[in-house]
């Protein structure tokens, strides 16, 4: 320690300081000092030998007890800084509510979902992809013209409760 | 800040949702898909594809036959003004052409061709031509001809 700073610091007495139980603070120059000090003053080890630590509960005779009234006061204290900080938080929530970042959430993967949805429809993939296609069989059927050669004679059928609509080449014979 | 994230939100759900509809509707002048199943009507049994069931039910009014099984399925595209062919059966062949098309109706040309061997040359010989005006989706019927077991070859075309 710089000789100034001593002239600030109050003088510390390493033996004061075992007395009264404040070991963590010795250094261990004082510890050594200490030792030799006592191994050689055999007054001061037998005053030392029959010393006792201070009280544990010692602090706690210095504090005077709280009141009922005191703790009352303390929770309310307690509680109205909880209302307070409460109200501040509130318009941070959101005008939905407390639910609000959930239905923002919801509409994002949902557009997120739509939009992956038209980029597929439209990649190549999705117009190589084979679409569903049902066994339908026709009930009604156009047939804008229709002519056979050789032996046969062509039959349109028409469908609905005839069947299923169609165009038959049947030899002209039958 | 909170609106404009509702706001930037629902123009990309509305735009994604125009996006779908427009890439999923099929182009009017766009190629159709097609297909045609080679089916075999007999009267020797009673076996009948489950697929050709309500065909079954019908053509048994009218015809002799009892026994209907699927003896091929041939996809196909078809292009506008472009004729595609597909083999069936023995030297049966099918010759398909998209005429028009629209979410309503299709419009097909199709020609019923045998294929024979005259100076040893293979040619196509017409047997039946037709344009067909039908809904896109279900099967519409060709009734091609006798097959040399007795058998008889019906084609079943669908388009969309």
């Amino acid at each position: 320690m710089p000789p100034f700073l001593e002239l600030l610091v109050p003088e510390r007495d390493p033996l004061q300081m075992l007395l009264h139980g404040d070991l963590d603070r010795l250094t261990a120059e004082e510890v050594a000092a200490l030792e030799a000090r006592l191994s050689g003053d055999e007054a001061a080890a037998a005053e030392l030998a029959g010393a006792q630590p201070p009280a544990p509960d010692a602090a706690w005779t210095t504090t005077p007890p709280v009141s009922a009234d005191g703790w009352a006061e303390v929770w309310r204290a307690v509680t109205a800084a909880q209302a307070s900080s409460r109200q501040v938080q509130q318009p941070t929530a959101g005008r939905m509510g407390r639910g609000g970042g959930w239905w923002r959430g919801l509409a994002i993967g949902a557009a997120a979902a739509g939009l992956t949805l038209a980029l597929w429809q439209a990649s190549p993939q999705a117009r190589t992809a084979p679409q569903p296609w049902p066994v339908e069989w026709a009930q009604q059927l156009d047939v804008e013209e229709v002519e056979s050669y050789g032996d046969t004679l062509p039959l349109i059928m028409a469908g609905g409760q005839h069947g299923v609509a169609g165009v038959w080449v049947l030899p002209s014979e039958s | 800040m909170r609106t404009a994230t509702w706001i930037t939100t629902s123009v990309f759900v509305c735009l994604a949702g125009v996006g779908a509809a427009l890439a999923a509707e099929p182009k009017a002048d766009g190629p159709a898909e097609a297909e045609v199943w080679v089916i075999r009507a007999t009267t020797k049994n009673k076996d009948v594809a489950p697929e050709l069931k309500e065909l079954a039910e019908s053509l048994q009014k009218q015809f002799r036959y009892t026994g209907f099984t699927i003896e091929g399925r041939r996809p196909l595209q078809l292009k506008p003004e472009k004729a595609a062919k597909v083999d069936l059966l023995e030297n049966y062949r099918l010759a398909l052409e998209l005429r028009q098309r629209s979410p309503e109706r299709i419009e097909l040309r199709v020609v019923l061709l045998q294929v024979v061997t005259e100076g040893g040359k293979q040619r196509e010989k017409e047997l039946l031509k037709t344009t067909l005006n039908m809904k896109p989706g279900p099967f519409s019927t060709l009734g091609c001809g006798e097959l040399r077991d007795g058998d008889y070859l019906i084609a079943a075309i669908r388009a969309r």
